[in-house]
């Protein structure tokens, strides 16, 4: 079960990114997000792409596993890439050869037929094969468009031209690339920092709002009870699944009301212990003397090393070229 | 008739190619009636893990298990054979013909293999004893009525008939606990296992479990599998021992022997039941012959008359 939730674990290797400061971990990486969503030149994005991926190289951390974090929003981004270069409309035609990239797809009788044909075979090799269930996706998308495009026999329904534009392949490119580059930054992020490093560097950067509100630490111990207790909970979940699959819950299959009664079968019980654990652990950490809002001492101080300050100086140039290099209108 | 497992393993991937066992080469057969076999071993040991592979809950990494039970006069066999990451599946009415699938739903092996988890009172989450008493009978059966007769000819049984209406958050640990369990044997299974039951009960709640498992046990026929750190248990209750090391089994046959055989008993770090504790150490102080391995009062209390005889009052 925990094989699954990829994005957002911690990977321990030693590493210098790893041994990074948690709160310039955290600000160079929202920084740099901001630069990001400024550019708008695919070769400017690819530059940064690349020399985020040079960096992941250094983690140690194997690549599939930020493969495997991209895997997650890979349908999102071919919808959104496939809607920009149907729909978008401006700029000129592109070109290959000489040729228009305009095609004509014929909705027949026959296509229609097909078209049903293949949904259901879709969701039936559902029931036999499993993985790669996008590309199975892909390729019955794709093999509805061909058989529209190619097999005309029989009288049309309707008719429709798909052209190409400069415009939406860029556009297309575009986002593709920005969220590529998003994704990996914030992988790199949590897979190269503990949670509760990630907690100490988050109200390390509040530390200086703190006339403001007093919240700021409250808050910070919120965030890192909530995420230390997120594997205990999906054990707790995992023992409860079992316990009723005991009982004769089958998980896999049932009708809808069969459905509500699991998901009820597992909420239940899941929300009485996490109910109990959260009296469990107020009452520990007050018999430990904690006091919510207090001045706290830590046992690892955070401290700035020569790597973080060299990080920061790259942030620093990193945006200044954005912002040099946007007043010049190249990016 | 019965449970058989043959050299099960069940294994985590740790890294490239390298397991790490969590249960490694079992063979066991279990019959499915007037067993009581008790587990124990250290923790880690691999015990709940055992268990759960029993009701295939878990599903094993090598190895072959094939579990016999009768349905509507029937002999069926659930075959679950692993190699590897492929595993196949199979239910057959005669062992003969059987024909294995990738995926088979093996729902009605766990109404046969009823399986209470530690802290059993987690998983109750109806409004009502009866109707969560009633869930487990109403999945197997898909009856309402027939589910309803059978919660409530448990809840007798269990001596749980008058908390029927009650909340079941609203009971004690030792009643959610018995509610919890007469949900599981609400479905009637032939084999009943249960990992570390009497954890956090009063005596007097842990006698009456064990006295009304006794029973199911010696009148119902039923095979009674329980786990247990608790010697004095594995003493009074238990006919037979399994005893696991770091997942493989090292010992398995009766209790008696089990307590005879130091090495077992070193290495496994156990111990043993207070009486014959008490009577080791009144034939050591007494020097006297004395059967030492006697695992109730009533017995241990005639050993002693027959040796001091009547020489001693």
């Amino acid at each position: 079960m925990n094989d699954r939730i990829v994005f957002g674990q911690y990977i321990n290797k030693d590493s210098w990114i790893h041994r990074l400061d948690p709160r310039c971990k955290i600000i160079t990486l929202f920084l740099m997000m901001i630069g990001i969503f400024l550019i708008k030149n695919i070769y400017a994005l690819l530059i940064c792409l690349g020399f985020i991926l040079l960096v992941v190289l250094t983690t140690k951390i194997p690549l599939h596993k930020f493969l495997r974090s991209f895997k997650m929003i890979a349908m999102l981004l071919i919808f959104t890439a496939f809607f920009q270069i149907v729909f978008n409309t401006y700029g000129e035609i592109v070109k290959v050869n000489g040729y228009d990239l305009t095609y004509t797809f014929t909705l027949t009788y026959l296509n229609l037929g097909i078209g049903i044909l293949l949904i259901v075979l879709y969701f039936l090799l559902g029931k036999i094969f499993r993985k790669f269930r996008l590309i199975q996706f892909l390729i019955f998308v794709a093999l509805i468009f061909l058989s529209e495009a190619f097999i005309l026999i029989g009288p049309s329904i309707v008719s429709y031209t798909i052209s190409i534009h400069e415009n939406g392949l860029y556009t297309a490119l575009m986002v593709l690339l920005r969220v590529l580059n998003l994704i990996t930054l914030s992988a790199l992020l949590t897979f190269t920092t503990k949670p509760t490093d990630l907690n100490g560097g988050i109200e390390g950067i509040f530390k200086p709002f703190k006339f403001m509100r007093k919240g700021v630490s409250i808050f910070a111990m919120m965030m890192s009870i909530a995420l230390r207790f997120i594997p205990t909970l999906l054990n707790e979940t995992s023992k409860i699944l079992k316990a009723q699959a005991s009982r004769g819950v089958d998980f896999n299959d049932g009708s809808f009301k069969d459905k509500v009664m699991q998901i009820v079968s597992l909420l239940v019980p899941m929300f009485v212990i996490s109910y109990k654990k959260a009296e469990d652990l107020a009452n520990a950490m007050e018999a430990r003397g904690y006091i919510p809002g207090d001045e706290r001492t830590r046992i690892y101080e955070l401290k700035y090393h020569i790597s973080d300050i060299l990080v920061y100086i790259f942030l620093v140039l990193f945006l200044a070229a954005i912002i040099v290099l946007k007043i010049g209108g190249i990016v | 008739m019965g449970i058989n497992l043959s050299e099960v393993n069940l294994a985590y991937l740790k890294e490239k190619k390298q397991y790490k066992y969590a249960i490694k080469d079992i063979n066991l057969r279990i019959d499915n009636e007037d067993e009581f076999i008790a587990i124990v071993g250290h923790t880690g040991s691999g015990k709940s893990t055992l268990v759960q592979v029993l009701n295939n809950l878990l599903v094993p990494t090598f190895g072959h298990i094939s579990i016999n039970f009768r349905e509507n006069n029937n002999d069926v066999y659930y075959n679950i054979k692993a190699s590897g990451k492929k595993v196949k599946y199979a239910i057959s009415k005669d062992n003969i013909n059987v024909k294995y699938k990738a995926r088979v739903s093996l729902k009605a092996l766990r109404k046969h293999i009823g399986l209470v988890f530690q802290f059993p009172e987690y998983q109750i989450f109806e409004e009502t004893v009866l109707k969560d008493i009633m869930f487990g009978p109403k999945n197997f059966l898909r009856d309402e009525n027939k589910a309803k007769e059978e919660a409530i000819k448990i809840a007798e049984m269990m001596n749980i008939s008058d908390l029927l209406d009650k909340s079941p958050f609203m009971l004690s640990g030792g009643q959610m606990r018995k509610v919890a369990i007469a949900g599981i044997l609400a479905s009637k299974p032939e084999v009943l296992v249960l990992d570390e039951p009497t954890v956090g009960l009063d005596p007097i709640a842990k006698r009456d479990l064990l006295e009304f498992l006794k029973y199911l046990n010696e009148v119902e026929h039923k095979t009674i599998i329980i786990i247990t750190h608790d010697m004095d248990v594995v003493g009074e209750y238990a006919k037979r021992t399994i005893v696991l090391n770091k997942g493989c089994i090292m010992y398995d046959g009766s209790k008696d022997e089990m307590f005879k055989n130091d090495e077992v008993i070193k290495t496994c770090n156990l111990n043993y039941p207070n009486i014959v504790k008490i009577l080791a150490n009144l034939k050591k102080k007494l020097n006297i012959d004395l059967d030492i391995y006697k695992y109730n009062i009533d017995d241990a209390f005639k050993e002693l008359n027959r040796v001091l005889g009547d020489n001693h009052e």
